[in-house]
């Protein structure tokens, strides 16, 4: 992995994490996904004169921003509380009008660009037993670039990273790709494993495959997607200001989402009010933003990718018979496996053990609690993508005055879309 | 539901200077009940000296003070068999350790933040906190000893000794040149815009119906050993906190050094309003060759979206023969869930590995910091502060239905 500290000069983008070589043929074709996925989002700002002049599509010279937030998604907890959402994502199953449209269980919760999957095994007793958890942060668009520039070299990390030599074309794609076209193996892959993505045109579809329903290969909610990456960046990084005792000063990043003057009509107001109530979409914004107030430009740094950082995880509160769960090796983090930045963890004991994942106790405080799932293990970690700010390059930028909103936003209020759809989905009151 | 008084839920709320923390302990045998009666009869001596009414003395309402109360329930509360119907699960996982037999250890378990080695009892280890600030000095001081006295007389009332102990009783001020004891400007950056209210106020759907329009409300009581700090050289100073010390102007990496902003013509300190571009530092990596990833304004801005709204009082301790000065920190905050303060104090890259700052070399040439000996506690508690009750005593109404 590059020196995150000091300034890089580089041309393109290597692999998420650097954790795979890449032929030429295929960082070409990455790197292409990558400005693919710029592209697609910078369309959203057709009313925003001047979008994407602070946020580059490739690789710049600059200094590492650290961006990052709790992956425990927001929204649900803002709108079920707290054990409520904690047993929706944890679930493995949730009912739904709509199956081969949500992922499954409580994985189409999701959606903070971490995804996991608690996986179960019986015990002595035959009791079915949460045995580990397997957390990935890994970006959908590397993997389908993948499945359809090489539909072999897929196959073989799918079995890697699931530790599966099970894991066949059938499963990753439902049929043998060698005889489709291109355009046929994305589809099929998308059916199959990734799902499709935010922008899909027509009818969005979850994965039917294995690899994704009954464990965690990468992430593959359409909201955690590279496109939504760079579009939240996007919409951050504007040189917005407002005039206050004769200065012109930063706006409150709330402004953004609340008095944006790209987005007006009343519906793209009501999403927008949702979004700043995530974790992910204000954390990003926020660097964009200040960087943009500065006159600077960002870009993802290379390795591109979101990532866990190991020292943004309290692992240590992890315990089993009083001693942290590391020293038995039950933190394993991967994608790459060497560093301190990662984008897949996986937390418990192996097959080959006795014990079981809530064998394991919380010891944040106090009072200890047995780990139960993944949700739990969400509270204890950050994760995010690594930018990169280049110095700036205009000492006062044309900025862009707004009007103070005229109203604040509160997040969780009973009238919030999420929480009204959410609600019903669940059929809570 | 509105936010209870004392809390700077808005930046138009402001609480007065001059605080006190009183934190309670039910004694063997106080049922909830016996508690809410001993809260109640308090709070109605409290509403009495808000309108300057003292005990026994004619009202005087001229000398108020200002006077604001806050109130809040304790994992002390929940702790005992039965308490599971009232919920606060979430305080309960957060609670604050205690201090080592002897002294010492550390807040939470693995936590970089250790007790004083002669602390042997967290006095704020309790059923309630009581938090009182005011715009003049008096009026806490004084509402702590009448408050103090009718716990005692509670104890006369029911001859059977005191339903309720003081655990703890802390006084401190806030400054109004807005330095700490470290000599640099505090709570430049703080949750200052509308998103305060979004870091203060637990949700309307939270699991603790009783909690829904309220807030967490954390409190540590630390002590600073100014003497480590004082042998530190002013640019290690500035590398730790991130800031220059006389202007508080963020610091920026420049290589292995660090550079600043200047700032606006006609301005001496950063909290100039001309100076907000510049008030906020710029992100930087722990793995800056610099050490300012490691310093105290970036560990605990690194996760900007868990942020806590602090409210903190100084204080300064004289004690023994010959006088001993304590100088020190009633870190107050709130925040809309206690996992923010605790992952706070936990998590390696905020302040579980130092618990003010550090920073680790990458190679020969970068800066090793840290201060591990510059902050102890001697308490450490966390709260449940439920919204108002329009004049009741807040959460009167939890303390009912369980008890």
């Amino acid at each position: 992995m590059a020196q995150t500290g000091r300034l890089q000069a580089v041309v393109d983008y290597s692999s998420p994490g650097a954790a795979d070589e890449l032929s030429p043929p295929l960082r070409r074709a990455w790197n292409d996904t990558i400005a693919r996925n710029h592209r697609d989002a910078l369309e959203e700002f057709a009313k925003v004169p001047d979008a994407g002049r602070f946020v580059s599509a490739q690789p710049l010279l600059g200094m590492p921003a650290p961006t990052t937030w709790t992956p425990v998604p927001r929204q649900l907890v803002s709108c079920l509380g707290r054990s409520r959402a904690r047993a929706v994502c944890d679930a493995d199953e949730l009912p739904t009008a709509s199956p081969g449209q949500v992922l499954a269980g409580g994985r189409e919760w999701q959606n903070e660009y971490c995804e996991y999957r608690v996986l179960r095994r019986c015990d002595a007793s035959g009791t079915l037993r949460p045995k580990r958890v397997e957390i990935t942060t890994e970006l959908r668009e590397y993997w389908l670039c993948l499945a359809v520039e090489d539909p072999q070299r897929v196959l073989s990390l799918a079995r890697e990273v699931l530790c599966d030599e099970t894991v066949g074309l059938l499963d990753l794609f439902g049929c043998d790709p060698s005889e489709l076209t291109p355009a046929e193996r994305e589809s099929a892959f998308v059916a199959y494993t990734a799902g499709s993505a935010v922008r899909n045109p027509t009818l969005r579809q979850a994965p039917r495959g294995r690899c994704n329903r009954e464990r965690a290969l990468f992430m593959c909610h359409p909201i955690n997607g590279l496109d939504d990456l760079f579009f939240i960046t996007l919409f951050g990084g504007q040189p917005f200001a407002r005039q206050s005792g004769g200065a012109v000063v930063p706006v409150p990043l709330m402004w953004i989402f609340s008095a944006n003057p790209g987005f007006t009509d009343s519906q793209d107001r009501r999403q927008l009010r949702d979004t700043y109530c995530r974790h992910a979409d204000p954390a990003a914004a926020g660097v964009a933003y200040a960087a943009a107030f500065a006159g600077s430009r960002v870009a993802l740094a290379d390795p591109p990718g979101v990532y866990l950082r190991r020292e943004d995880f309290d692992a240590s509160a992890l315990r089993y018979r009083s001693r942290p769960i590391a020293e038995r090796g039950w933190v394993r983090w991967r994608r790459p496996d060497a560093g301190d930045r990662h984008q897949r963890v996986e937390v418990g004991p192996g097959d080959d053990e006795d014990a079981f994942l809530d064998d394991i106790q919380i010891c944040r405080g106090l009072t200890a609690v047995p780990l139960t799932g993944g949700f739990q293990l969400l509270e204890l970690l950050s994760v995010g993508p690594q930018l990169v700010a280049e110095a700036p390059r205009l000492p006062v930028p044309e900025r862009r005055l707004l009007d103070p909103p005229t109203s604040d936003i509160r997040c969780g209020s009973h009238d919030s879309d999420i929480c009204t759809q959410l609600r019903a989905l669940l059929g809570t009151g | 539901m509105v936010m209870q008084e004392g809390v700077g839920w808005h930046p138009d709320a402001r609480p007065g200077p001059f605080f006190a923390m009183l934190c309670l302990r039910r004694t063997v045998g106080t049922s909830t009940s016996d508690l809410k009666d001993v809260m109640t009869g308090l709070w109605e001596i409290v509403a009495g000296l808000k309108r300057g009414q003292v005990p026994g003395l004619p009202a005087e309402p001229a000398y108020a003070g200002g006077l604001l109360c806050t109130v809040g329930y304790g994992p002390r509360l929940f702790a005992e068999p039965g308490a599971e119907g009232a919920g606060a699960a979430e305080l309960r996982e957060c609670a604050f350790d205690r201090p080592q037999p002897g002294g010492g250890g550390a807040v939470l378990p693995g936590a970089g933040l250790q007790y004083a080695s002669d602390a042997t009892d967290n006095g704020a280890d309790a059923d309630v906190a009581v938090q009182l600030v005011a715009d003049q000095q008096a009026a806490v001081t004084r509402a702590v000893v009448v408050l103090h006295r009718h716990l005692q007389e509670q104890g006369s009332v029911r001859d059977q000794g005191a339903a309720v102990n003081v655990s703890g009783a802390w006084l401190g001020y806030r400054r109004e040149d807005r330095r700490s004891w470290l000599g640099f400007h505090d709570g430049v950056d703080n949750v200052n815009g509308p998103e305060r209210y979004n870091t203060v106020t637990v949700g309307p759907a939270a699991d603790d119906r009783w909690l829904r329009g309220g807030t967490y409300l954390a409190f540590l009581r630390l002590e600073l050993d100014l003497d480590v700090w004082r042998a530190l050289m002013p640019w290690e100073q500035e590398l730790l906190v991130g800031r220059e010390k006389a202007t508080g102007v963020p610091l920026d990496p420049a290589g292995h050094e660090t550079t600043a902003a200047s700032l606006a013509a006609d301005t001496t300190t950063v909290f100039a309003r001309a100076n907000l571009p510049i008030r906020v530092p710029r992100p930087v990596d722990l793995d800056n060759p610099s050490g300012l990833g490691g310093s105290h304004v970036q560990r605990t801005r690194r996760h900007p979206g868990l942020r806590i709204y602090r409210q903190g009082y100084e204080f300064l301790d004289i004690a023994g023969s010959p006088p001993r000065l304590q100088p020190g920190l009633n870190f107050v905050s709130f925040q809309c869930s206690p996992n923010r303060i605790v992952e706070m104090l936990r998590t390696p890259s905020w302040l579980g590995a130092h618990s003010f700052a550090g920073a680790r070399p990458r190679s020969s040439g970068d800066h090793l910091l840290a201060v591990p000996g510059l902050l102890r506690a001697r308490a450490a508690g966390i709260f449940a502060a439920p919204a108002a009750d329009e004049g009741r005593l807040p959460g009167s109404a939890m303390l009912a239905a369980w008890g």
